[in-house]
């Protein structure tokens, strides 16, 4: 029997548009995430990370987006073909997701409870009274009094409305949680706040999670496994002391590389060269190549498959044994 | 001994607001010499944008000093003012908000050319050019508008419009903060390159202390608009010895798998600054906090050598 509780194979996702015409946003992407694992998804803006994630939810907006090829596997139930009915108890339900910006992701004229207790409602099928008890655990649980119940959104401050997200999110003790940058738009030590109480719930609650961020630091506090994006494409996935110690694709390498050090001393930066490339017209082969240093004529002959680096360590990378990881 | 490029001197911002005064900017002091970076770090709402737009003037100082070259700037003339801002300028953080979406690439950077008058005519658009390229903005792009460049591109923008006019100082808000990593490397290169190259000195306000710690000589970390600890910028990450730098620095998530290090998770957020309470602001968050803390408002001491800490409790 599979220990997956999501396996996503093959996904291909564009946005088609007139004006801008076929935008490659992601593009065959595979991964899996075990039962209680946190997995990674890392990468820069445009990378295509929170494409998969909307994906994973079917909360694309289509048109422009369409879902080309795929599989969106939760147990054995393809969510790419489930029915609309069934996709929304499951939302929410077992699987649900935690957006970015907190403050914009609630409503300003609902009270939290309410909210809260909407969603309880909805998917455990209680009576008004137990929703509102369960909306009143769930906010102590992320460390808000049950006193504020009835206040509105804007009276609480951004860490408060991100822990309110979480205890939405968490309400009807979902098996997988997407988190998109859930951080992102905190301070540092309110980050660690947030951080810290997502993984003791995830550990209390047994819940995975696919965690999405740009903030490699975040990565190594909270993730089992990771995945690199570029251009829409895992470039890089496996266990994340692997990833991070061999940094074996020359983006992983780059992107470490144009990290000030906290912990050393100053040494100048070496950032990577040029630019994204524009997703209407992905170079030919390996999308990285034209900012890499080690590639030449073979990288862009033809599409690169990812290779077994070492036990789950995999690369996309004709040259990655040349990488020295500097 | 010689005189710093700039100095600040208990400088204050208040604004008022419905029910008192917010203390935006309370009593902080500091010099800059030529050539040097100055780190202003904290989180969002501790008054460090507050701090860089005053000392530029954007905004008047409620009370305190700015002396620019032995010269007190608090309360000039528009004469004087218009001198002076030819000689400070500011990087702003949003490279999609701060250009004008109207204007194409040579109007932006030639602007202030044109408002100073000391570069003549003939030669400012020469002058465009040669800053495209120390700023590594290929000359192809002079007649773009923002609107068809990334965020890196227009970022180096608002640093040749700044550089223009050859400042003395500038002011650089979260310059890097809207970044990808790989361009904000990019970024903060060139700005290392400039001020290598020119002995201009910044000021460097970020929240990001793996940034502040690569580009700063000295640094402040502010709280609730005070400075609450000043040392250079080495011994910062070495010896924290302020309670809310120790938690700052213990929050960082640091890129290495399984790296151990204290962290001490702060209880709370942040007090409101308007009409704020006597006794340490820090207090009603700090673990180390005694009776003593609620009352009387620490002093700045020199704890150790140029390491400047505002708590009564600090000890080497």
């Amino acid at each position: 029997m599979s220990n997956n509780i999501l396996s996503v194979k093959n996904l291909t996702v564009k946005y088609i548009s007139r004006e801008i015409g076929v935008c490659h946003a992601v593009n065959d992407v595979s991964f899996d995430v075990q039962k209680g694992e946190t997995l990674g998804l890392v990468g820069e803006t445009g990378a295509g990370k929170t494409t998969i994630a909307l994906g994973i939810m079917r909360i694309l907006q289509m048109p422009p987006a369409r879902v080309v090829s795929g599989e969106i596997l939760l147990d054995d139930e393809d969510l790419l073909h489930v029915p609309d009915a069934r996709m929304r108890s499951i939302r929410g339900g077992r699987v649900s997701m935690i957006f970015q910006d907190p403050m914009t992701a609630l409503n300003p004229i609902d009270r939290i409870g309410g909210q809260i207790s909407e969603m309880v409602r909805l998917h455990l099928n209680l009576d008004k009274a137990q929703s509102v008890a369960k909306a009143m655990e769930m906010l102590e649980m992320v460390g808000i009094p049950g006193a504020r119940f009835d206040d509105y959104p804007h009276q609480f401050s951004g860490g408060m409305k991100q822990r309110v997200i979480i205890a939405i999110a968490l309400a009807c003790k979902p098996e997988l949680l997407l988190a998109d940058e859930p951080t992102t738009a905190l301070d540092v030590t309110i980050q660690a706040q947030v951080l810290n109480m997502m993984n003791e719930l995830k550990t209390d609650l047994g819940t995975s999670m696919v965690l999405i961020t740009h903030d490699l630091g975040v990565v190594a506090e909270t993730c089992d496994r990771v995945a690199v994006i570029y251009a829409g494409e895992i470039v890089e996935i496996g266990a994340a002391d692997a990833v991070f110690e061999k940094r074996s694709h020359p983006y992983t390498t780059g992107l470490f590389n144009s990290l000030p050090d906290i912990t050393g001393g100053r040494k100048r930066l070496i950032p990577i060269a040029g630019l994204m490339p524009d997703p209407t017209a992905l170079p030919e082969g390996c999308k990285f190549s034209p900012r890499c240093h080690l590639a030449d004529e073979s990288c862009t002959q033809g599409p690169v498959a990812l290779g077994l680096e070492s036990g789950t360590h995999f690369v996309r990378c004709l040259k990655a044994s040349k990488n020295q990881g500097v | 001994m010689k005189a710093p490029l700039l100095q600040v001197e208990n400088l204050k911002k208040y604004f008022e607001v419905p029910g008192g005064y917010l203390h935006a900017v309370d009593d902080v002091s500091f010099s800059i010499d030529s050539g040097e970076t100055l780190g202003v770090v904290g989180e969002s709402g501790c008054g460090k944008s507050t701090l860089g737009r005053v000392v530029l003037h954007l905004l008047d100082s409620t009370d305190g000093k700015i002396i620019f070259e032995g010269e007190d700037v608090t309360r000039v003339n528009a004469e004087k003012l218009k001198e002076l801002r030819s000689r400070m300028q500011i990087i702003f953080q949003d490279p999609f908000s701060s250009l004008n979406p109207r204007m194409t690439v040579y109007q932006m950077i030639s602007e202030a050319l044109l408002i100073s008058g000391k570069v003549p005519r003939g030669e400012i658009k020469n002058r465009v050019l040669d800053l495209m390229d120390i700023v590594g903005l290929a000359r192809r792009f002079v007649n773009t508008y923002p609107h068809e460049l990334d965020g890196g591109r227009r970022q180096r923008i608002g640093i040749a419009r700044a550089l223009s006019i050859r400042p003395d100082f500038i002011v650089c808000d979260e310059p890097v903060s809207a970044l990808d990593v790989s361009i904000q490397a990019q970024i903060l290169n060139l700005l290392i390159d400039i001020q290598t190259d020119t002995g201009i000195a910044y000021i460097f306000i970020t929240h990001d202390l793996s940034v502040v710690k690569h580009i700063s000589n000295n640094i402040i970390v502010m709280y609730l608009g005070q400075v609450v600890e000043q040392v250079a910028s080495e011994e910062l990450f070495t010896n924290p010895i302020h309670p809310y730098t120790k938690a700052l620095l213990g929050a960082v998530p640091i890129p290495v798998v399984n790296y151990n290090k204290e962290r001490i998770l702060l209880k709370g957020e942040l007090s409101s600054p308007v009409n704020p309470k006597p006794g340490c602001r820090f207090a009603p968050r700090c673990d180390e906090a005694q009776e003593k803390c609620f009352s009387d408002e620490p002093e700045f001491r020199e704890i150790l050598p140029g390491h400047i800490v505002k708590c009564h409790f600090a000890k080497p």
